[in-house]
Formats: C-alpha cells, structure tokens, sequence
C-alpha cells in the first residue's frame, strides 16, 4: 500500500516544555488508521501540526511529508490550498465549531467557495447534496437552519459535510464521536466509513475509546505522553498487547 | 428562547425613543415644506416674533421662520451625525478587527497609534482641522472623524479577540479560509451585536459635536442653519425672544436623548446574560 502521509520525527514543543516526542508514523491509502491514547497524550497536538492549525507560540519540527511535500515548511497560502482541499478535519464538539449565526447550508460549502470559486446558486444545490450524502432528512429544510436547530449527531453529520465536501485525500477526526452518546457514536463511525467505501479517503481516527477502535480501525498506534509506545494491526494488538500502558488502556475501556 | 427583536420592542424605554427619533427624522424630511416659508426668506418688518399661526415656532432677528431653519437644521445635523458615526464605524471596525485578528506585533502597533491619537486633546484637534480645512460640511466630517473611530475600533477589537478563540474560527481556518475570509464572514457578523450598540452612541454624540462646533461658529455657516447654528444666535436674545434658542435646544435634546434610549434598549437586547 501506498503512504499518502507519512510523519518523520515530529517533534511539538511550547517553551521548554516538549509535547510530542519524535513521532514517526505513516498512513495509507484507503485505510483507517486510529491514534490512541488519554487525554493530553499529544493526539490532537499530533492532528493540528498537520494542518498547521497549532497556535503560533508551539513549535513543531521534522518532517510531515504529503505526497512528498513538507507541510511544517509550505508557507501560509500554500497550507490554505491544502487544508479542506487535501486534508479535512472533523472537531471533537458539534455545539461549538459550527458559526452559530450562519445557516448550516453556508457552511457546508465554506470550503468549496474557497477552493473551487462557485457561484452562490451552485453553492446551495452542493449544500442540499451534501446534507442528503451524511444522510439528513429534508435537505430542502435544513438546508436553511441556524445550528441551534439541529440536535448534536446532525451538527457532526453537517462537520461530516463540511469537511469531505471538497473530496480530500486525508480526513482526520479529532475525537469526533467523544462528545456523542453510544448509539449516535455508531451511526457517525459508519458514516464515515460509509465515505471512506465511496470515495477511498484515508481515516485517521483520533480517540481515546479503544472499542471504537477495535470496531473500525485497520492500524492503530497507542500514544502516552507524547510518545508513540505500541503500534501495530488492530487485531493484532487487542488479541496481544505489549505494553503496559496499553493493557491499562484496555482495562479501563472494558471494565 | 426570547429574539433580540422581540426583547427590543418589549422594552418601553426603547420603543418610546424609536418612535421620537421616527417622528424627528420625517419632520426633517416634510417639515420644510409644511410652513409655506424657506429657510432662508426675511421678512424684515416681521423680526423676533413669538410663536404664531403664520410662524409657528416664531422668527428670528432676521425675520426668518424658525420652524422652517430648526428642521431644515435637523436634515444637517442628522445626516452629519449619521454620516460620521457611519465612517467611525466603518474604520473602526476594520481598524480593530485587522489588530484583534492579526495579534502579536501588528496589533500592539495598531493600537498604540490609536492610544497615540486618543491622547491628543479631541477639541484641539478638531478646531485646528477646521481651521486648516476651512467651514462646511465636508471638513466638519473630516475633523469628527479623524479621532472619532478610536472607540469603535476599540470596542471592536475587545469584541473579537473573544470571538477569535471560538473553535467554529478554527473549523473555518481548517476548511482552508484567509484571514479576510474569517474577518468578513464569521469575526464581524458575530460582533454586529456590539457595533450596533456603538454606533447608536456614536450617533448622538456626533450630533452633540457637530452643534458644539457650530455654536462656536466653527461649523455650518449662515443662512444654512443647523441646529448648533441656530443655538448660537438664539443664545444672545435669551431674555427676549426665548423661542429662538428654545425650539433648536429642543430638538437637539430630544434627538440625543431619543438615540440614547435606544442605544441603551438595544444594549440590554443583544446582551445574552441577561
């Protein structure tokens, strides 16, 4: 299989203080990688480096490599065309990453009018399309709704959209079912798999729930304290994990 | 959940205000021509006189019908007011929002400029532009305006550094947005609250500046009037011919007052705490 992102040596620092430790990882094509771990282990340090989106006082150094392009040393307008074009990222909270004082519609196209210059009548049929694709019943309606209108799985199903709307090779969720309940943790996992069927987008999943894990990842690499201690298969890992930390992990997810 | 609208027109101080400031703004629109006069014909055997039918708020010492001068006045001096509380607002808020949105180095020089500006004593400054730029109406907006954005960047700026930490900017920034995308689109609509609010202060207070430059003899000049204008030369006449200061002082007052109601109203309206 092909690398279509491969992390060399990522090292995050702020200050004196080092957040992520010579992370070295690869994720391929079409597969569904999960980056695992407790809170403040670096996941979401490891997804905002990516995309360039960590604020400017934390350093990031080594090499992110995008169809051998280094991401740490494009300039700023060069990373616009990448973010929502190349790279999608779905947010952990539904209730604050959608603009409370814009119609969902609007939103949903927000990356295609930066990347891709439709009109506006376009940019509403796209919508309605899309909203249709993550499987929201009357488009039409909702299409026109402010985000306090809609419950919390379809505020993720519209981050879904907004994120796969411009057909990136690489999305990223960000803990992205962390803040839904069970059932509609399923319905959004399969959606996106169901995405990932259609189009052969990469997946990396970053999650604290191992079961959602086993549920759906291909690969997954367990993180503590910035530091990558286990990687490997899914089904190889859950039948025999190494580490210690990731026994832990385990124990504490199913208990 | 109630609207802002809704809480708005619940709020009897406010609809009071709106319904003044309404009734203000159509007068300066057919007053003039209600009185049968123009504002600047003399009826020199007719001087000073008090409130009548034929001249309903009197005339001046020139013979002029006050009723006609306050409200052709009122066309100077709101649209002065407007025009200039819509040019702070518009500087201010793009002043403010580059500085909040840009951060770091841009925004402390940004601001330090503007702190620069704000220090100069306000009168001095507007006086000496005058004086450079000469009377009328055009340079009364240059001088107003050239420290009168200040406050509205500043209230801007406050707003959108809060609004700036909201995840759905990151969300935005992660689409692949530029740093004008997410000024226009989602730092300023969600600040509209606040410069709406602003600039219904911003309004009265530009009208209390323009009159006080008037009155100082700085501003409009004769026969145009404007309400300061006309407040200047009723002032000497105080204890003989009181209409001619009464009627403009009036309208200057209720105009304010009208615009602060309102402000004050769509300040508790748009305030979600409460």
């Amino acid at each position: 299989m092909l690398p279509i992102l491969e992390v060399k040596n990522l090292i995050v620092s702020i200050g004196s203080k080092t957040l992520v430790k010579e992370i070295n990882f690869c994720l391929h094509k079409g597969e569904t990688l999960a980056l695992a771990g407790a809170s403040g282990s670096g996941k979401s340090t490891i997804a905002h480096a990516i995309l360039q989106l960590n604020p400017s006082e934390m350093k990031a150094s080594g090499e992110i490599l995008l169809q051998n392009e280094n991401l740490l040393r494009l300039p700023e307008r060069d990373m616009q065309h990448v973010r929502g074009r190349k790279i999608g990222i779905v947010f952990q909270n539904p209730m604050t990453c959608l603009n409370p004082t814009m119609k969902i519609g609007k939103q949903i196209v927000e990356g295609l009018i930066y990347h891709e210059k439709i009109s506006g009548k376009e940019a509403r049929e796209r919508a309605i399309e899309f909203l249709d694709l993550v499987k929201i019943t009357n488009p039409k309606v909702r299409v026109d709704q402010y985000p306090h209108e809609l419950s919390g799985g379809m505020r993720q199903r519209v981050m879904i959209a907004m994120a796969t709307a411009c057909r990136p090779e690489i999305v990223i969720a960000d803990e992205a079912t962390s803040s839904l309940d069970r059932v509609t943790q399923t319905q959004i996992i399969e959606l996106l798999k169901e995405i990932q069927n259609k189009t052969g987008v990469s997946l990396l999943l970053i999650t604290h729930d191992l079961r959602l894990v086993s549920r759906s990842c291909d690969r997954v690499l367990i993180m503590q304290q910035g530091e990558i201690v286990e990687s490997g298969f899914t089904k190889q890992i859950f039948e025999s994990p190494t580490h210690t930390y990731t026994k832990a992990l385990m124990e504490a997810c199913y208990a | 959940m109630i609207s802002t609208r809704e809480k708005f027109i619940s709020s009897r101080a406010g609809m009071i205000g709106l319904s003044t400031l309404f009734v203000i703004v159509f007068m300066a629109i057919v007053g003039p021509s209600l009185s049968g006069q123009t504002y600047y014909d003399t009826h020199l055997a007719l001087k000073n006189q008090p409130p009548s039918l034929q001249f309903w708020f009197g005339t001046d010492d020139l013979g002029r019908d006050v009723f006609t001068r306050a409200w052709y006045g009122a066309r100077i001096s709101l649209f002065v007011g407007v025009a200039a509380a819509l040019i702070d607002a518009v500087v201010g808020m793009l002043w403010g929002g580059i500085a909040a949105f840009s951060g770091g180095k841009v925004d402390e020089i940004m601001m330090r400029i503007a702190d620069i500006l704000y220090a100069l004593p306000y009168m001095l400054v507007v006086i000496l532009i005058m004086v450079v730029l000469g009377n009328g109406i055009g340079s009364i907006l240059v001088a107003m305006t050239i420290v009168g954005w200040i406050s509205m960047a500043r209230v801007i700026r406050g707003q959108i550094l809060q609004i700036k930490q909201e995840e759905y900017v990151l969300a935005s920034i992660a689409l692949g947005a530029n740093f004008f995308h997410i000024l226009i689109k989602h730092l300023l609509p969600s600040a509209t609250g606040s410069i709406i609010v602003t600039l219904t202060f911003t309004i009265p207070a530009a009208i209390f500046v323009e009159a006080f430059l008037s009155f100082l003899g700085l501003g409009i000049q004769a026969p145009v009037a404007s309400w300061g204008t006309m407040v200047n030369h009723g002032l000497p006449a105080l204890n003989y011919y009181p209409w001619r200061l009464f009627f403009p002082a009036l309208l200057i007052s209720a105009t304010m007052l009208s615009c602060n109601m309102i402000g004050d109203a769509l300040r508790d309206a748009t305030d979600s705490r409460s």
